[in-house]
């Protein structure tokens, strides 16, 4: 039951990256034309560079990250969690049945209480500090709409280029302004050098005139084999 | 030709005439005099008690001029820091610690009657009859010591000490100050080498402070962390310091294009940061003595759990970590310069209730007079941390007003005004 759960989950994430992909020349361009694009009443956008562009945060309009709420939730619930377990493993009230074992920790050394702030402090400072990264990497991901097995935007030959000396905006079909030949003029008009359509079917050059020439095309799946008899 | 004698608190002479105004102290240059005078007068104030009851009158002196000392070392501290990896996010605001580290010499002299009138009072250890086998007060604990707790090696340490704080912090001073005006390429380097020489010496002169100035008041009593636990507490005191002075100078018309909410940020951080590190520090301490059980040891902390002293321990996790802690999580409140100043103040108050803390309650152990028994916050605790930290201000702002507020000749000083936080 969990597959296609997962399976839409990550067919939504890589729907978001069908739209159109602009290349510009330089880092200052692409926060020109992401602040020229959201004039015009863009919301669905994304960019892509080798490094991290100062100001593209405040250019993208982009609210201050979440990412702080999740790691002291997950803090806060390693600090409670810790205590709460050296409480109950020395000291907490006997239940009986499959926690029984547990308790099996109500060890009496050199006559200290069996449960006390003192020494489970380091273990809820531990707990602490490991919810609060795994909060943090998994927030991170999360936000990110990370793992993306399938990305259509790999398509395109030159999103290649992201991780070396090319600078991307992309233009997600599920905007409301989208109007693939309207937006790729606008997109050209603010400097992109090339501008590509990208579906799930493959990768397409998109014209000045608005004609579209497929440059890369998905794979065809693999037929499966033939069950065993 | 300058005064040799303020070469001793200003180890450069006066360069404020061939700086530009928009890097000079433009307060009144005579602002100084005020908390100059408000100290002398708390000081004068505060006297009165040694006629009195002076042993309180010692405790309280001793509490106020190490709550001074601590933030010189931790300013200290804090530009070495920042030089060994050449940090350059702080060179805006380095002339801030600065002032505050040339501090060593007032210090010398403010710390002088402690060693020449107040030892007695102060350090049980040198009363002579503890270490006599005959004579009834005979402390063998204090006796197997001796070695290390006398006075000659005492004073030999302070003044070790104090050269160490000197020679250093002198070097960085005049490297620093001296390039606003005779500007040079490599003073990044001769910046670096010292500090890079100068934080095993400083932190080793700073730890063994710590057990001679407040861990021997409790002969009997030793913690290894508590050279750690004294740094802690004074890096964190000179951050909230400088924070304030930054934040002071803004608020005053200063540097209001050069400092602004990226270094507050920054320096807010910090803040945080070592915050938690004195709670980890004085929380270490505190367990691994309650683990071991050892009467010699729990009996420090078992004098700071009754008489009314248990009020103050519990006041010092409160407000000296769990309140900061969560105020100063957010981004917003450390880039607030309000909701930030509050936070230094109310650092550099809880500071001083946690030298108070670890000073005060020893009194009782070396006297056994009930009178001092029960946690009482007196007036010449009040007068004499006025006057000391009056001097102490008015010092800093006297080498402020006669040099640039920020070392604007230093190699990285275009890149500190600009950068951001990601």
């Amino acid at each position: 039951m969990a597959i296609p759960i997962i399976g839409n989950l990550l067919q939504a994430r890589a729907d978001q990256n069908v739209g159109l992909l602009a290349e510009f020349s330089n880092p200052g361009e692409l926060v020109e034309a992401v602040e020229a694009v959201r004039r015009e009443g863009y919301t669905r956008i994304d960019t892509f560079s080798p490094f991290p562009i100062h100001g593209m945060d405040h250019a993208m309009g982009l609210p201050p990250s979440k990412l702080g709420y999740i790691v002291i939730g997950g803090g806060l619930t390693g600090c409670a969690l810790a205590f709460l377990m050296q409480w109950y493993m020395g000291a907490g009230p006997q239940i009986g049945g499959l926690w029984t074992e547990l308790q099996s920790y109500a060890l009496n050394i050199s006559g200290k209480p069996l449960f006390a702030i003192e020494p489970s402090v380091p273990i809820a400072f531990e707990l602490t500090i490991l919810l609060s990264a795994l909060g943090a990497v998994g927030g991170m991901l999360a936000l990110n709409g990370l793992p993306k097995p399938y990305n259509p935007l790999f398509y395109s030959e030159r999103f290649g280029r992201a991780s070396d000396d090319g600078f991307f905006l992309h233009v997600a079909e599920a905007d409301k302004q989208f109007d693939q030949t309207g937006t790729a003029a606008m997109l050209r008009a603010n400097g992109a050098l090339a501008v590509e359509y990208i579906s799930h079917e493959g990768a397409y050059d998109v014209n000045e005139d608005g004609s579209l020439v497929q440059t890369a095309a998905a794979p065809e799946p693999a037929p499966r084999p033939a069950p065993a008899h | 030709m300058a005064n040799p004698l303020s070469r001793l608190f200003d180890p450069v002479d006066a360069d404020r005439d061939r700086v530009a105004r928009k890097y000079q102290f433009t307060a009144d240059s005579r602002a100084w005099i005020i908390p100059l005078a408000l100290g002398v007068a708390g000081l004068l104030i505060g006297l009165v008690g040694a006629f009195g009851d002076h042993y309180s009158f010692w405790y309280s002196y001793l509490t106020a001029w190490v709550f001074c000392l601590s933030i010189s070392i931790g300013a200290l501290f804090f530009v070495m820091f920042q030089h060994v990896p050449r940090s350059k996010w702080v060179t805006a605001v380095r002339r801030f610690p600065e002032m505050l580290m040339a501090n060593f010499w007032l210090l010398a002299l403010l710390g002088l009657p402690i060693f020449l009138f107040g030892m007695h009072d102060l350090y049980h250890w040198t009363h002579a009859e503890l270490y006599d086998p005959n004579h009834p007060d005979y402390d063998a604990l204090v006796a197997g010591k001796q070695a290390y707790l006398n006075v000659p090696f005492f004073y030999a340490r302070i003044v070790f000490y104090f050269a160490v704080w000197i020679t250093v912090s002198t070097k960085l001073y005049r490297y620093s100050v001296q390039q606003d005006t005779e500007p040079r390429d490599d003073v990044g380097d001769d910046l670096r080498r010292v500090s890079a020489w100068g934080i095993p010496l400083v932190a080793l002169a700073t730890a063994f402070a710590g057990f001679d100035l407040i861990m021997s008041l409790d002969p009997h009593w030793f913690s290894t962390m508590f050279g750690v636990y004294f740094f802690a507490g004074g890096f964190l005191a000179s951050i909230a310091a400088m924070t304030f002075m930054a934040l002071a100078y803004r608020s005053a018309g200063m540097l209001s294009h050069e400092v602004g909410e990226e270094h507050y940020h920054d320096l807010g951080k910090y803040l945080f940061a070592f915050t938690v590190f004195w709670t980890y520090i004085a929380f270490s301490q505190y367990m691994l003595i309650w683990y071991g059980n050892l009467p010699e040891e729990t009996v420090w902390f078992k004098h700071r759990l009754e008489h009314g002293w248990e009020n103050v321990t519990t006041a010092l996790i409160w407000f000296h970590f769990i309140l900061p802690f969560f105020i100063l999580i957010p981004r917003f409140t450390k880039r607030i310069v309000p909701i930030l100043a509050v936070m230094c103040g109310w650092i550099l108050v809880m500071h001083y209730i946690d030298l108070w803390w670890q000073i005060r309650p020893s009194l009782y152990v070396a006297t056994h007079n009930d009178a001092y028994l029960d946690a009482a916050f007196i007036w010449t605790d009040f007068a004499l941390w006025i006057g000391m930290v009056g001097l102490f201000v008015g010092a800093t702002m006297w080498r402020a007003s006669r040099h640039a507020i920020t070392p604007y000749n230093d190699p990285y000083y275009a890149f500190s005004l600009r950068f951001q936080n990601v």
